[in-house]
């Protein structure tokens, strides 16, 4: 009898959760004219904030774009077109940068978009002191010319401005939705979609419904949906069970594990260089260092090829270099540089006489620990002494910027020939943190900017063989971005971009 | 009444006590924030710029009694990485764990008492059947039950959302899909617990004396058992289940990340991870509100069911 009862209770659970199973429905794929109802992708990360000044690059730029459109738009393979700005133009002297603009576009507030528009956001931007500021670091005031017409002064040449303005730095908002600073809660921009706030969810769910006063051409999806799924797992479930078209994972087994389920994933896509980074080349905190054959001869000690195997999977390519092969200054020679050779490693030791080293490393949880073991290993078998020292959450990148470290392991985007030098290699730049400098590599540097158009990929690349042969970083890897998409969707991966951007997605109508 | 207030000077010294613990350990990280905020890309200057606006170069005495006298006129703040308040943050999470504690304490204290008087009455089969799935329970965490439900249900079967979640208000169906299989996840862990100190009770009190006087006066076994031996041994049971709410919100935390359900857990995950400092303690409050209530509820329902308890 109460056996019976508890079956009956069972079998009523079972009955309810069968019938909120059955109010699913799926959506359907595409529409006759090209367009589909719903895009979903999975996101890593929130914006913390719609004021476009607080905007980040990489992950969270489809979500941005798909409000505020930029100046110039960076198409999948990096080359720059017209967008807000239809066309720009330098003076000689490359301290100024004129821009033409739209006469067409209103902003979602009914505000319109003209130079004094422009203004106000550089100046915001200038002023707002969000992650990219660096961005506009160079320009140091912008002037209305004529309503349509803008020009930027510069405080000294930055050749990647127009691609700066092609990103967060040319995201343009209302300019009455800066002042009164609503814009912070209330996006107010004139990108393809606008922010639907009830279908959002804080947390959980960012919902775009079509602008359908867009000045442009129309997006395929007339919504877009971002999930923000945080944890890896949840990422890789949501995209496997249908649940988003489109994610990104970080780890080369979970790539694996989708492309093994019928997932699409693009094919040798890779936006970050991971090596080590030898932030204290003049040894103030590991003397040895200050000599560039110590910082050799570790470059050639780690088994690079091994190294991909087991921490990606093989899902990457080997390299010496941090700039990667879209750029200019990359060089197909210098990609194994530093080939494994652990006997010309110990030889380097003992001319440097830096046979008895040992060093301290920091390591964090972001990455898989058989690297470091690996890394670990190769240098102990060249007589390395490794004393690992383990970062807590959020500690990592605070902890390099301060410079505590005289050598770290990391994954860096790669950048432009000039953003490189900007980010990396000049004695301020935010990934020098012991500000290391060189005479020559500083006079190669100073000759970029000078140089003509024509000449610059050749100083980049001199640059680029400067800090190889000096090993100022021993780049391991190019690791894969393991950017996967279902069958209803086609994509095209961003250069230089982590996710793609949001107008690289089309229905295929599946 | 006065009980009342012996609960609410409690909660509210435990409170006190637990904002000065958070603010004091993630204090050391507290120099870190800005970097965090502006990501890769920004230079010390601006950190330190940043670092000023949201007054973290200040003396810690000074931040923490800024903080508390606001949060004694119910301002707790705003988070350090974006413009939410955390009142508002609070008021969007709130509602997903609360529904999620709710629907997994009724779920398991529901099925634990009828599992645990069953196993106590039947014995045999059944009884052992209770043992083994109790043992299983306690041993798997409910973040292994949940990647199992997953595989099954949303990925093969495709019947459930293997993550997200959608507001009780936008769809009510959709929100029940959403809840299904995290409300599964943590109650089958759960049950096990209430369903063995049931049965240990039951069994327990069905020895008593008074029990065999019931029988002799030829009361029905049901009347004897529900009307009688549970009422005696249901005390055990419902203390238990409030000692698993504890292990449920707990457990939250996981299966919130795991299924991204925009809950307090996950919330607190990330800000502490972060040291978002005014956002964990909002939701340390949170959480000491949620579990001074359940376990207000349960004395209530204790006293309710055992009038010894209510004269003591």
């Amino acid at each position: 009898m109460r056996t019976t009862r508890i079956m009956s209770i069972a079998a009523a659970a079972a009955m309810a959760l069968a019938l909120t199973a059955c109010g699913s429905s799926g959506e359907p794929a595409g529409n006759a004219d090209g367009t589909a109802p719903l895009l979903s992708i999975g996101a890593l990360l929130e914006p913390t904030s719609w004021d476009p000044a607080q905007a980040n690059e990489g992950h969270l730029a489809p979500i941005y774009q798909s409000l505020y459109d930029t100046l110039i738009k960076r198409e999948p393979n990096g080359e720059l077109s017209p967008m807000l700005a239809t066309e720009w133009t330098w003076s000689d002297d490359e301290l100024d940068l004129t821009l033409q603009l739209r006469d067409d576009v209103t902003f979602t507030d009914g505000a319109s978009f003209d130079a004094e528009a422009v203004v106000a956001n550089i100046e915001h931007f200038k002023k707002a002191n969000g992650p990219m500021l660096g961005n506009l670091s160079a320009v140091e005031s912008a002037e209305v010319a004529d309503p349509h017409t803008v020009v930027l002064h510069l405080s000294a040449p930055d050749p990647d401005l127009p691609e700066s303005l092609a990103n967060a730095g040319g995201y343009m908002g209302s300019p009455a939705a800066l002042a009164d600073g609503s814009i912070d809660t209330a996006p107010a921009g004139s990108g393809p979609y606008t922010l639907d706030t009830s279908a959002s969810v804080a947390g959980s769910t960012i919902a775009f419904a079509r602008n359908d006063d867009y000045w442009g051409e129309q997006l395929p999806y007339d919504r877009v949906e971002f999930q923000l799924l945080a944890d890896e797992t949840a990422r890789l479930n949501a995209l496997t069970s249908g649940q988003v078209n489109f994610t990104i994972l970080n780890r080369a087994a979970s790539a694996v594990q989708a492309t093994g389920s019928g997932l699409n994933m693009a094919e040798d896509f890779t936006v970050n260089w991971a090596g080590v980074l030898f932030f204290d080349r003049d040894g103030e905190i590991q003397p040895e260092f200050a000599d560039p054959r110590v910082r050799q001869a570790l470059s050639l000690a780690i088994d690079r090829e091994a190294l991909v195997e087991v921490g990606w999977e093989g899902l990457g390519e080997v390299t010496s270099q941090v700039y990667g092969p879209e750029s200019n200054a990359f060089d197909e020679e210098l990609e194994s540089a530093y080939e494994y050779d652990p006997a010309r490693a110990k030889e380097l030791l003992e001319q440097a006489g830096a046979t008895d080293m040992t060093i301290t490393f920091p390591t964090s949880s972001t990455f898989e620990p058989v690297l470091y073991d690996a890394i670990f290993q190769n240098w102990k078998d060249v007589g390395v002494t490794v004393k690992a020292e383990q970062w807590g959450p959020g500690e990592a990148i605070p902890s390099m910027m301060r410079g505590e470290y005289a050598v770290s392991f990391f994954t860096l985007a790669q950048r432009s020939d000039w953003g490189t030098v900007k980010f990396l290699l000049q004695e301020g730049s935010s990934w020098n943190p012991l500000g290391s400098t060189d005479p020559e590599l500083q006079q190669l540097i100073d000759a970029y900017p000078a140089a003509s158009e024509e000449e610059r990929p050749q100083v980049a690349r001199e640059i680029n063989t400067w800090i190889v042969e000096n090993a100022w970083f021993a780049p391991l890897a190019r690791p894969g971005a393991f950017n996967l998409w279902d069958d209803t969707v086609d994509v095209e991966v961003q250069t230089r971009q982590a996710v793609p951007s949001i107008y690289n997605f089309t229905p295929t109508g599946d | 009444m006065s009980f009342l207030v012996k609960r609410l000077g409690s909660a509210v010294s435990l409170l006190f006590g637990a904002s000065i613990i958070v603010f004091l350990m993630l204090s050391p990280a507290f120099g870190d924030i800005a970097f965090n905020v502006l990501g890769e890309n920004a230079t010390p200057e601006q950190a330190a710029q940043l670092n000023t606006e949201l007054g973290l170069d200040q003396p810690l005495i000074i931040q923490y009694t800024q903080w508390l006298l606001g949060a004694l006129t119910g301002d707790l703040g705003t988070s350090l990485y974006s413009t939410q308040t955390v009142s508002a943050a609070l008021a969007a999470r709130m509602p997903v764990t609360v529904a999620l504690v709710v629907l997994v304490t009724l779920l398991s204290g529901v099925l634990g008492f009828a599992i645990g008087v069953a196993a106590a009455i039947k014995r045999g089969w059944l009884d052992r059947a209770l043992q083994f799935i109790a043992t299983l329970g306690d041993a798997l965490p409910a973040f292994i039950v949940a990647l199992f439900l997953v595989t099954l249900f949303a990925i093969q079967l495709g019947i459930f959302p293997a993550t997200g979640y959608t507001k009780f208000s936008t769809d009510p169906a959709a929100w029940a899909r959403s809840m299904t299989l995290p409300v599964l996840a943590l109650t089958v862990v759960a049950v096990a617990g209430v369903a063995q100190q049931v049965r240990s009770s039951m069994i327990a009190v069905l020895r008593q004396d008074f029990v065999r006087t019931l029988r002799s006066r030829g009361l029905s076994e049901t009347r004897v058992v529900l009307g009688h031996v549970l009422r005696n041994a249901s005390t055990t049971g419902l203390t238990s289940l409030a000692v698993q709410v504890v292990g449920i919100l707990g457990g939250a935390v996981v299966i919130e990340q795991i299924f991204a359900l925009p809950g307090l857990g996950s919330l607190a995950v990330q800000a502490s991870g972060r040291s978002d400092v005014h956002v964990v303690l909002g939701t340390v409050t949170a959480y000491v509100v949620i579990v001074v209530v359940v376990n207000l509820l349960v004395d209530l329902a204790i006293a309710w069911l055992n009038p010894k308890v209510r004269l003591s």
